[in-house]
């Protein structure tokens, strides 16, 4: 291993102890992270139970489940992330395998990452404008699967761009060489090696998806509707609001707030476990890329 | 055939990203923009007493009277204090014909009242009155103005000050944890973590970063805001600084993360040399490897103040939502996307209120795009050197 990669251990004792602090900064994350789950769990725990996840809420928000803010939820997160992956891997298809690397490639680029940096209240202020009120579709389901999906997009477009490029430049060539299409050499090759990294790009993204809140408080998500859609251009209640709705609504914190730790205890079980099984599959890929 | 149909489709949806954000800031602009050519009062008449010399009021004038907190003779009206009315909608909310006659009979009555001020639909403005022109200047209201109260009928105060000082203040704040955590857990994460644990370092980053935001603000309401409160014997401890910690620490993986990369790409001859040269790798961290990714730092300093700058949630739920100009960390704020998240929904589409909101909007999104901008104008220079 080249010197300049190997870690080096200090050997002076101030230096050590330097390192022993950054050392422990650096592993509080983990003691913080800790803290905020253990404490959920600890107060959320107690209201979990198969009927808090399979039935609807009762007398206002005091009581019951959270069974229609949450099959909402995923009803909402599904369809935005349809159309996101649609069109997020098409885009990154293009950027990675076809695009000429001029200018417009460069252009679709920069614009992907002033996406990236829009803050996602300002999506929800752009679905509302065009879904909600322009195209007339009211708060509802598409309305907000559409502004989720655009949000979605700068995620799903770099995930693609690695995925594909991922692919080893060796076995596309290998196609081409043996007289096989671009297009072929895509559907058959790139497109079947990249499907493990494409999948785990679409599980942190809808581990995202499902925390978001901004963007769907005018789009989509009703305060209190203990029903179920019956279609995309109803409203639906979501998680992450109706946790916001339980926090705030404070008529009876006593009765309000265990469902608010339930909530968030069941909203954050779905993100980490979608997150870290993506987080771990993405690095897992990685390391077999560098081998 | 095939292969034109492929890449014909897929340059198709590529070309959907520049329709979306053009699509974005259209319609920011669309809805953004009346709040600067349109009036607060439109379809309103303002009218006073016939012998009423006044003839032209400003709008902070105009609402002053309103509220009873200036007197018509220091506007050089006579000396009566004055009967603000206001109505509008009548149709809307009185349904019988014989209510609206004697809304019209009551209105009649008191426009012999030489104290009187209306703000009254043409139709109901009782012909005995004399109209006052309301001057309404948008630059002056939204940019000029510290009170923000946007409801207020019928002048209301739109003064953005409070919510972009409240979100300046807390990104600030927010850096001031974000900058020396990132930087120490990149350090140690790209030079001494043990390399069997690099990995799950980088999964505890997605993680963190990957947490619900309002799951984060709910945690923070319940234990950070009143041990804050106790803390510093605060009345409430819904505050700048309660937002800040969370907001700080949800942006230090982005933040770290970014400041990692950089250090693990430090060109290896200056790092070989400073250890030839008989450095410790601390001596070479801090004069070597940090001054080398200087330009990385910044960049990644400005892309997590966008993130910061833009996030809803924690904010909305931990701040205080006071609009206050913030004058310490202690102070209640209130940012622009908590203001957009809180007031959005019940803002009537096409109010006054409603294209003030997405004005607002407008300008979180611009500020947001120069950080970015800034952030990537930056790089480069950092491959290059």
């Amino acid at each position: 291993m080249p010197l300049h990669l190997q870690k080096r251990l200090p050997k002076r004792w101030g230096e050590a102890i330097l390192t022993f602090l950054v050392g422990a900064i650096s592993w509080s994350m983990l003691v913080a992270l800790a803290g905020v789950v253990g404490f959920l769990v600890y107060r959320g725990g107690k209201v979990l139970s198969w009927e808090f996840l399979t039935t609807p809420m009762r007398e206002g928000m005091q009581a019951g489940g959270i069974a229609p803010p949450l099959v909402g939820s995923l009803w909402v997160v599904t369809l935005a992330l349809l159309v996101g992956a649609l069109l997020g891997t098409a885009t990154g298809a293009y950027l990675s395998e076809f695009s000429p690397k001029g200018r417009l490639h460069r252009l679709i680029e920069l614009l992907v990452n002033t996406l990236a940096g829009i803050p996602s209240v300002v999506y929800g202020l752009f679905g509302l404008a065009l879904f909600v009120v322009a195209l007339g579709w009211g708060a509802s389901i598409l309305s907000g699967a559409l502004t989720l999906s655009l949000l979605s997009l700068p995620i799903l477009i770099r995930n693609a761009q690695e995925a594909f490029s991922g692919v080893s430049p060796d076995l596309k060539l290998a196609s081409i060489g043996m007289g096989a299409s671009p297009a072929q050499t895509f559907w058959r090759i790139t497109l079947r090696l990249a499907i493990p990294r494409l999948i785990t790009g679409y599980v942190l993204a809808m581990g995202r998806l499902l925390g978001e809140t901004a963007p769907i408080l005018f789009t989509v998500a009703a305060y209190y509707l203990p029903t179920y859609p019956q279609s995309p251009l109803e409203p639906t209640m979501m998680l992450p609001y109706h946790l916001y709705a339980l926090i705030t609504s404070g008529t009876n914190v006593a009765r309000t707030y265990p469902m608010a730790f339930g909530t968030a205890l069941v909203l954050v079980g779905i993100t980490l476990l979608l997150t870290t099984i993506a987080a771990i599959l993405r690095f897992r890929l990685k390391k077999q890329l560098h081998v | 055939m095939r292969d034109k149909l492929t890449i014909g489709a897929f340059r198709a949806s590529a070309l959907t990203i520049i329709l979306a954000l053009g699509g974005i800031m259209l319609f920011l602009f669309r809805e953004g923009v009346p709040a600067l050519t349109k009036e607060p009062f439109e379809g309103l008449v303002f009218a006073v007493h016939p012998q009423n010399p006044v003839r032209r009021l400003s709008a902070d004038e105009c609402r002053a009277l309103f509220q009873k907190s200036l007197t018509w003779s220091e506007v050089g009206g006579p000396a009566v204090s004055p009967l603000p009315i206001h109505l509008y909608n009548l149709e809307l909310y009185v349904g019988s014909q014989a209510s609206l006659e004697r809304i019209r009979s009551f209105l009649d009555s008191v426009a012999q009242l030489p104290g009187i001020l209306v703000a009254l639909p043409r139709a109901w403005v009782p012909a005995s009155l004399r109209p006052v022109e309301v001057r309404w200047s948008a630059w002056e209201a939204l940019f000029g103005r510290v009170r923000w109260s946007p409801t207020y009928e019928p002048l209301p105060e739109v003064g953005i000050w409070p919510l972009l000082l409240g979100s300046l203040w807390v990104t600030f704040l927010a850096l001031l944890i974000t900058l020396p955590l990132g930087v120490i857990m990149a350090i140690y994460t790209a030079e001494f973590l043990p390399k069997g644990l690099y990995y799950p370092m980088k999964v505890l980053w997605e993680v963190v970063a990957g947490l619900p935001s309002v799951v984060v603000g709910f945690w923070g309401l319940v234990v950070l805001v009143p041990w804050l409160q106790k803390a510093f014997h605060l009345h409430t401890g819904e505050t700048a600084l309660a937002a800040a910690l969370l907001l700080g620490w949800m942006t230090i993986p982005l933040m770290a993360s970014l400041v990692e990369e950089a250090l693990s790409h430090v060109p290896r001859l200056l790092v070989e040399a400073s250890y030839g040269l008989g450095a410790t790798p601390w001596q070479t961290i801090l004069r070597v490897k940090l001054p080398a990714i200087r330009s990385a730092l910044l960049t990644a300093t400005l892309l997590s103040a966008g993130r910061i700058l833009g996030e809803t949630m924690i904010v909305l739920i931990v701040s205080g939502n006071a609009p206050l100009l913030p004058t310490s960390p202690l102070s209640p704020v209130r940012t622009l996307p908590a203001t957009l998240a809180a007031e959005l929904g019940e803002a009537p589409v096409g109010s006054y209120h409603y294209h003030t909101l997405f004005l607002l909007g407008l300008i979180l999104f611009l500020l947001t795009l120069a950080l970015n901008i800034l952030a990537y104008a930056i790089t480069p220079s950092e491959k290059t050197a």
